[in-house]
């Protein structure tokens, strides 16, 4: 027998995404993201544990050290395994050279167009020359950052449960803080582009999360920060997002006390502008004069301290590490950790996007028999559409090209990674 | 990766209406396909079909053949299925 479909049409990914939202439809982008093919976690099932943090960075290209690296902590959460300092610092400059490869793509290739009215950024690279060339060169920065630490730019293959395969060169250490040192004074140029883009004016009470280390501006490591209350850690803040029967009941909708929340470099600056140093202090105290900004389109700006503010951490860091004087063995990872019992643990870093975590279980043999990651996408998604609600009727009386130029400009000012939310 | 994200939803619109037409087994779905571009990578139709395979693997639609139909345009659409 055959039947006959007559389906309409539909847009794939992004696009299909972006869709259903100018057509006014934000429930149900939000319902496809979140009902999406989720393979990731059935992949992990039955591989070892440390097949985790290698499988589960291919969930997306642009962040692949973000999930390679919280994927890490929560199994080393799960195993009972601590590292050096060591190697904190060293996965702090990759989750900063992550930032960069990120922002600087997100900022410049993505951001620049809609502000300039231009379609084509392949246009606005040719009208801002200079400019392009900075973002450029803060993305090869990146990629060589990751290359040096993490021993390839993207899916990296140097970081392991408990340290790293090998130890970095401090030689090539040492290249990078010099050129860190130049790139921060075209950062800092570039930075001036941004600072007087025409943000739309906008604001909407929201609440901010991150994570909040209450020694550093950190993408690594701390406690969970709402502004509700004290920080707290990790796994007592997840079964706060949504009422969870068990730890693998995750938040699909992203809702914090019953109501939407946002994660990113807002949240971030939000939360802890107070201790970023050096020339991203400066920025961020000449632009965010308020304790608090509710526009988010400010998200922009807050990305643009953040690559700031990891370009000269990172050359900060690598002094850290060298007058440290670690050993191999601090550094080099150990073969095995294979677990005596059943166990489970958690883990969240800083993405570029926002808070991210994962969530193992692992077996006495010491195989995955669960897993679970949370991507800020997933979590915002329901913050994006209360924005838009707020933000649709200022759009009203606009032409039909002008308000999707305004609509597509708020839903780039989160920037959802598709990939991400639907692993 | 995004071949793997529309394959799950070929094989999922499918298998509903299979189950709406109360089809034992899927032999053929056809579909239309245009030119879908992401992230800079096109969905082909040789991907489509390796994940389509890997997907409907166990389902009442294991061992159906994946006729993609190329159109223009950047949509896609659940033709027919036979069975």
């Amino acid at each position: 027998m055959k039947i006959n479909i007559d389906q309409v049409a539909k847009i794939e990914g992004h696009l299909g995404f972006m869709g259903h939202i100018l057509e006014g439809d934000v429930a149900k982008a939000r319902v496809e993201v979140h009902e999406g093919a989720r393979l990731i976690e059935g992949i992990l099932v039955g591989r070892r544990y440390d097949d985790a943090p290698l499988i589960t960075s291919r969930i997306c290209g642009v962040c692949p050290i973000v999930h390679n690296i919280c994927s890490l902590k929560s199994m080393e959460d799960a195993l009972g395994v601590e590292v050096s300092e060591g190697v904190k610092i060293l996965r702090k400059i990759l989750l900063m050279s992550q930032m960069l490869q990120s922002h600087s793509l997100h900022l410049f290739f993505l951001v620049l167009p809609d502000y300039f009215k231009e379609d084509e950024t392949i246009k606005l690279t040719k009208e801002m020359e200079k400019e392009t060339e900075q973002a450029l060169r803060i993305r090869a920065f990146s990629d060589k950052v990751a290359e040096v630490i993490g021993g390839r730019a993207i899916h990296l293959t140097n970081t392991k449960i408990g340290g790293f395969g090998r130890f970095p060169d401090r030689k090539e250490l040492q290249e990078l803080q010099e050129e860190s040192r130049e790139l921060l004074l075209e950062a800092v140029t570039l930075a001036e582009v941004f600072k007087d883009l025409s943000y739309p004016d906008f604001s909407r009470k929201t609440e901010f999360i991150s994570i909040t280390n209450s020694e550093e501006y950190d993408f690594y490591e701390g406690k969970i920060n709402a502004s509700d209350e004290e920080p707290i850690d990790v796994n007592m803040f997840l079964p706060r997002i949504k009422e969870m029967e068990s730890p693998f009941d995750v938040v699909k909708r992203g809702q914090y006390k019953g109501d939407s929340y946002m994660v990113g470099s807002l949240a971030r600056i939000n939360n802890n502008k107070n201790d970023l140093k050096g020339e991203a202090k400066k920025l961020a105290e000449a632009f965010f004069k308020e304790d608090i900004s509710y526009n988010t389109f400010h998200n922009i700006y807050a990305q643009m301290i953040e690559v700031i503010y990891c370009i000269e951490s990172i050359d900060n860091l690598i002094e850290k590490f060298i007058k440290g004087g670690y050993l191999e063995e601090d550094i080099i990872a150990k073969d095995d950790f294979t677990p005596k019992e059943d166990c489970w643990g958690v883990g969240a870093v800083e993405a570029p996007r926002g808070t991210l975590f994962h969530i193992y279980n692992v077996g006495s043999d010491g195989n995955i028999k669960k897993g679970d990651v949370i991507s800020p996408t997933a979590q915002f998604l329901q913050n994006l559409e209360n924005d838009l609600k707020v933000f649709l009727p200022d759009l009203k009386n606009m032409d039909k090209e002008e308000r999707e130029r305004k609509i597509k400009m708020m839903v780039r000012a989160y920037d959802p990674c598709i990939s991400c939310a639907t692993h | 990766m995004h071949d793997l994200h529309l394959a799950d939803k070929i094989l999922k619109a499918t298998l509903e209406v299979a189950e709406k037409n109360n089809l034992q087994k899927v032999d053929v779905v056809e579909i239309d396909l245009g030119d879908l571009v992401e992230h800079g990578e096109r969905v082909l139709p040789e991907n489509l079909t390796v994940n389509f395979q890997l997907l409907a693997k166990g389902s009442i639609a294991e061992k159906a053949k994946l006729k993609v139909n190329s159109i223009k345009g950047d949509s896609w659409k659940l033709k027919s299925i036979e069975g």
